[in-house]
């Protein structure tokens, strides 16, 4: 382990209802202060359930998460946390609710930041917050979000609703914000494009399970790309995915042995090795040792 | 960490639901300084007119008439903040998830409650008071021109400390109601009903069971019963919200 935690979680499970089925089973893993993570997966992979557990919106049916190494909820004035619906006070102006910000927040709050974040969108500030449009109202969440200068910033899909411009922009900001206050990010996407040039750390879910856990550098690297003559065993390494097509076979695998010399061998994408896990789901679960809880 | 996160210096939630609140309040006093204009008014000119024998009557402007509608309008008040309560303070940010947001501020959502209950609970104690004692004074002064018995409902709720009772009851149970429903309509509708039974109950059966009928005891009675029924539903609703939101151990 290195450095202090931001998320922990043990055995953690989520479960709807009694006999709800489980939207997180069974979750362990540990996202290390600082970085700039992505949670991936499909849609209903249990990202959102993730992410509000670890807001201390819900309380796990099982398991344990600790949040900035106490319990979720105990370090609400550290961490913000933007839903995917993007909640606040429709009956409020932009203006009012900025002032609502600072009066929730009174020790933290930096109301020069959420003016900018405003401000750069156009946003007049006496519209009512029923009247903007999805991508203003993310605008404002965000803006609220940053203000508080969190050391945990949690976002579900935060850039689903903006246009290129604007997400471009956001995620300029919050890569500032990592940047010069060290603020460990938090951000699901179903779309891996939209994270992959910013995070430098990787979670997916998948099935209510994290399935990969790890710096994408790291994740990458222990990762190979393998073409090799159709009857090549490949017994001697864990085997991600593995597809023959005639006398070839095109495998992802994590070596666990030097390779042959004859296989024709390279780094995959993230892309690649995001959708062979997606595609395996026999395939094990990989983590890098930082990252094991 | 929990020490910070409850101190009251990371947070100003009052001024937050005032702010959320502010048509409410404005409707309140309103309310307030029309029925106090009102109650000054049967005072100063329609009892006075009741005892000259030569004004005309007026079926709308008869003191009794008026001094009667004034009564159940008053003892229905309770009604109207528990919807309130239940709807608009409560189940309406359940419903469309603005209560999400306050909650991941640096406060508890038990703080937030605690905070949208005391933010309405002092302006609806400060109004009641100051209209239970005009109602009162209007009444007492007024005694010969008044035919209604202190034992109707219409005088008995609004006249004394049960009205304020019957009032922070409506809040409790509103907020109750919301808790539970997590929706505007059904929290309103729980909490009008629940409050309309306590006025009735309160207002024409409890004078019932006493041997002797006094204004006094038959007041302070219900006014302890109201505020332990009061303390229970508080109890009830803070216990919810901390299994709804995961605060177990932190709640207030």
């Amino acid at each position: 382990m290195t450095g202090t935690a931001a998320i922990e979680a043990a055995a953690l499970g989520k479960r709807f209802g009694r006999r709800g089925g489980w939207a997180l089973r069974d979750c362990a893993f540990r996202l290390p202060a600082g970085r700039v993570c992505a949670v991936v997966g499909p849609n209903g992979a249990g990202k959102s359930t993730l992410l509000a557990l670890a807001a201390g919106l819900l309380a796990p049916s099982e398991g344990e998460i600790t949040v900035l190494g106490g319990r979720p909820g105990a370090a609400r004035e550290r961490v913000s946390y933007v839903a995917q619906d993007k909640p606040l006070y429709p009956q409020l102006t932009v203006a009012e609710t900025l002032r609502m910000g600072a009066d929730l927040n009174t020790d933290r709050w930096d109301a020069s930041v959420a003016e900018r974040v405003v401000a750069d969108g156009d946003l007049n500030p006496k519209s009512n917050i029923r009247a903007l449009s999805g991508g203003q109202r993310t605008r404002v969440a965000l803006a609220l979000a940053l203000a508080k200068r969190p050391e945990l910033l949690l976002l579900d899909e935060p850039m689903a609703d903006l246009d290129p411009l604007a997400r471009h922009q956001m995620m300029g900001l919050l890569m500032a914000q990592a940047a010069e206050s060290g603020t460990t990010i938090v951000m699901s996407s179903h779309v891996l494009a939209e994270l992959e040039d910013s995070c430098d750390h990787l979670l997916l879910v998948d099935g209510g399970q994290v399935r990969i856990a790890g710096e994408i550098d790291e994740l990458l690297a222990a990762h190979r790309r393998v073409s090799a003559p159709a009857d090549t065993v490949l017994d001697a390494h864990t085997v991600v995915e593995s597809r023959t097509t005639g006398r070839q076979l095109t495998a992802l695998i994590r070596p666990l042995a030097p390779l042959a010399a004859d296989w024709q061998t390279g780094t995959p994408t993230l892309e690649e090795l995001v959708l062979s896990y997606l595609r395996n789901p026999q395939a094990p679960t990989t983590k890098t040792p930082e990252t094991v809880a | 960490m929990t020490a910070l996160a409850m101190s009251p210096t990371t947070a100003r939630p009052r001024r937050a639901v005032l702010r959320l609140h502010r048509p409410a309040l404005i409707v309140w006093g309103a309310f307030v300084l029309l029925a106090v204009g009102a109650l000054l008014w049967v005072h100063l000119f329609r009892a006075p007119s009741a005892r000259r024998p030569v004004d005309q009557y007026f079926v709308f402007t008869d003191v009794n008439n008026v001094m009667n509608f004034l009564g159940e309008v008053l003892s229905y008040t309770s009604v109207a903040v528990a919807a309130w309560a239940g709807a608009a303070l409560v189940g309406r940010e359940l419903e469309n998830g603005a209560a999400r947001f306050a909650w991941t501020q640096s406060l508890t959502p038990a703080r937030w409650l605690t905070a949208q209950l005391g933010a309405a609970a002092l302006p609806l104690t400060a109004g009641t008071t100051l209209l239970g004692l005009v109602y009162a004074w209007v009444w007492t002064a007024d005694q010969d021109v008044l035919v209604s018995d202190w034992s109707y409902d219409r005088v008995l709720v609004p006249a004394g400390p049960m009205a304020v009772a019957l009032l922070l009851l409506a809040l409790a149970v509103g907020a109750l109601a919301g808790v539970a429903t997590g929706r505007a309509l059904p929290a309103l509708s729980v909490a009008a009903a629940v409050t309309c039974t306590a006025r009735y109950f309160f207002g024409r059966e409890w004078d019932t069971v006493w041997p002797v009928r006094r204004y006094w005891p038959v007041q302070l009675s219900a006014t302890v019963v109201l505020l332990v029924l009061t303390a229970l539903a508080l109890v009830a609703a803070y216990a919810l919200l901390g299994r709804r939101t995961n605060i177990k151990g932190a709640a207030v």
